[in-house]
């Protein structure tokens, strides 16, 4: 009863995860995956709970069979603890990409996008557009102050 | 010679404790700070070298098997580091990779991108050895992770606008594939109730077909997407061309080539039948990812967004080496699949040094734009650079006697032999293609004359540290083609152990005695 309790709420999770995700707003987009990476934290905890409230230790040692099914496992707890770690760094520092992209400048330009929600202009074709050489634009930069010193050669 | 088990966590620990000690020593923004993180960075990339070289030697050329119980824990219940002759090559070649990265990286940072690039570059470093290394199936995970994690900051640590978006697309779409792979995890945790991969080995052959289906199925998913297969490789040519130069070129050389390993690991030990069944199915995908990665290269104008796409193509190989693993072949029992690995090897060298050269170029010229005659001239001007990257290039495209032209001939020959005409045509025709598109690449690029109308951009010199990395890679591409039946030997002493799975099991020792929870509750 419970695994079925738990199944649907997966199921629930993942479909409204994948709703999300398919929304064209970065914001719900990363709700989201928030959502969608819950729902496998759950199913994970879900492989463990076949019996509440028995404690994963052995206390007759000589009379153990083997068969573990006597008590809580508590191995998926611990994975559970090091996914929720990792999935919330991960969406924490995707939070910061937004900020980071929401405080440029051209973002204003193309608030009412349809086609990609990430670009920031409203024609992104294949062809090369000026972002992909701003990691040049120190280089330029020192070239220009260096331009002055030539001509006067 | 027997060396210390102990030696397996080398590669995860020296990374950790250099990057970790790294950013201590930057207490402050400056040149100075920048200059030790980096010595830092060369004496780790150094020392792993020369762990890896110890575990090559100990696992190819004397053919074993290395297994670390961390704690002592016996196989499924603590975590397990093997390392068999398949993880000491990319080990090795990680290593050589790191090493010239360090080098390439003096050369062209400057001090905007260069503040914690090199511990970062040490986390990257760490996770993908700990993903080589990782004996179960959510260590894999984690150390996916930690690279992935790395790579992320490495790929947005200029902050810019192309930066953050690229960032952003990569973040998401990798996020989505290692929760799938996580899901996978859990999936099997609850129906076999074990994580070992060699535990997983001995359980997955009782284990009903539905439940290999699916878990092989979500796996080629979760892998092939970090890997950039068809029809999942959209987030790499988004993003790979927006960071600098020094990170695209190790991007390129590494991050896909894990989800391959994975792959070659998972199925070889998970799924031996299924490799058989799914035989059309992963020859289709290598065949559609070379043509996708091929035509795309052509589409696009810049030079590193061209070298980007041809990753994708270069990765279909690989998998064309996984699809022919199970095919018989008169030459060697797992020849398709040595001829995979092999050309891993040769790829994570030559699109390494090609991302330098063409990063060095972009860099000096101050564009990569291929149209109007921005670029050319570079012949006359840079003519060792364009030494190097001519050969690199012809590497890449197949042509005798460099790495290219072996590996690609092994791959073509295990089609043959196994009486696959599709994909040995499809092979073909895409060599053809890249060979047109290095073509391309040269005469837009380097050779020719710049426009007129186009200004000249004055003369930055391009330094020794710029140029000795990529010498050094092209110099061993040339010495794989050269040297070729030592590089082959390597390889198919790594085929022959990842289709010995009784060895890998037996070297693991996993014991038994605690039953699989009954599926019913």
């Amino acid at each position: 009863m419970i695994a079925l309790v738990f199944a649907t709420l997966v199921a629930v999770l993942m479909a409204s995860a994948t709703y999300l995700l398919l929304q064209r707003n970065p914001v719900r987009m990363v709700i989201g995956l928030g959502l969608f990476t819950h729902a496998v934290n759950l199913l994970v905890f879900g492989t463990s709970v076949s019996h509440r409230g028995q404690p994963p230790i052995i206390v007759d040692k000589a009379a153990f069979s083997g068969d573990i099914s006597q008590f809580v496992d508590p191995l998926p707890q611990a994975l559970i603890l090091t996914a929720i770690v990792i999935s919330f760094g991960i969406v924490a520092f995707l939070i910061a990409l937004l900020h980071r992209r929401n405080s440029l400048e051209a973002v204003e330009s193309c608030t009412d996008r349809v086609d990609d929600p990430f670009a920031m202009e409203p024609a992104a074709a294949l062809e090369a557009v000026d972002e992909d050489y701003e990691w040049l634009e120190d280089v330029v930069l020192k070239r220009e102050l260096r331009k002055p010193k030539r001509t006067r050669r | 010679m027997n060396i210390n088990a102990n030696w397996l966590a080398a590669p995860v620990v020296i990374p950790l404790l250099f990057a970790a000690s790294s950013l201590l020593a930057a207490t402050r923004v400056n040149l100075r700070q920048m200059r030790i993180q980096r010595n830092l960075a060369l004496i780790a990339s150094v020392l792993n070298l020369g762990v890896a070289l110890l575990l090559l030697y100990t696992t190819t050329i004397q053919d074993q098997r290395m297994v670390l119980y961390a704690g002592l824990w016996q196989a499924p219940f603590g975590i397990t580091l093997v390392a068999d002759a398949l993880s000491a090559i990319m080990l090795t070649l990680t290593a050589v990779l790191m090493v010239t990265i360090v080098l390439y990286a003096i050369g062209t940072l400057d001090q905007r991108e260069g503040l914690n690039f090199h511990p970062l570059l040490l986390f990257l470093l760490m996770g993908v050895n700990g993903a080589f290394l990782a004996g179960d199936l959510f260590n894999l995970y984690v150390f996916f992770e930690v690279l992935l994690m790395a790579s992320f900051v490495l790929l947005s640590l200029g902050g810019r606008p192309g930066q953050v978006n690229g960032g952003l697309r990569y973040v998401v779409l990798n996020l989505l594939a290692s929760t799938v792979f996580l899901t996978t995890a859990g999936v099997v945790y609850g129906t076999l109730g074990t994580l070992n991969l060699a535990h997983l080995a001995v359980r997955m052959e009782a284990a009903p077909l539905t439940l290999r289906i699916i878990v092989a199925g979500m796996l080629l998913i979760a892998y092939g997407s970090k890997a950039g297969l068809f029809p999942l490789f959209f987030w790499l040519p988004a993003s790979y061309h927006t960071p600098h130069p020094a990170v695209t070129a190790i991007f390129g050389g590494l991050l896909t080539k894990v989800g391959i390993y994975a792959l070659f690991r998972v199925f070889t030990l998970l799924f031996p039948d299924l490799l058989q069944a799914w035989q059309p199915l992963l020859l289709g995908i290598a065949g559609l990812t070379m043509l996708a990665g091929v035509f795309g290269a052509m589409a696009v104008n810049t030079i590193r967004r061209v070298l980007s796409f041809h990753i994708i193509s270069q990765v279909g190989y690989m998998v064309m080496g996984l699809g022919l693993a199970s095919s018989g072949n008169q030459l060697a029992i797992g020849f398709g699949l040595a001829a995979g690995i092999f050309y891993i090897m040769h790829h994570m060298i030559v699109k390494t040094a090609l991302l330098m050269a063409g990063g060095a170029a972009e860099l000096t010229m101050g564009t990569g734009q291929l149209k109007e005659g921005y670029l050319g001239g570079l012949v006359k001007r840079f003519p060792l650079l364009a030494a190097v990257f001519f050969v690199a290039a012809f590497s890449l495209a197949g042509i005798p006697p460099s790495s290219g032209f072996v590996s690609k001939l092994g791959l073509l020959q295990a089609a043959l032999d196994s009486q696959h005409w599709m994909i040995a045509g499809v092979s073909l025709l895409v060599s053809a293609l890249t060979l047109m598109s290095m073509v391309r690449l040269w005469q837009k690029g380097f050779a020719g004359k710049q426009h007129e109308d186009v200004l000249p951009p004055p003369r930055r010199p391009i330094y020794g540290f710029t140029l000795a990395p990529i010498i050094i890679l092209v110099v061993i591409s040339l010495g794989m083609g050269i040297f070729s039946d030592t590089f082959i030997r390597w390889s198919q002493t790594a085929a022959d152990q990842l289709i010995d799975r009784a060895g890998y099991i037996e070297a693991v020792a996993p014991t038994d005695v605690i039953a699989p929870v009954s599926m019913d509750h």
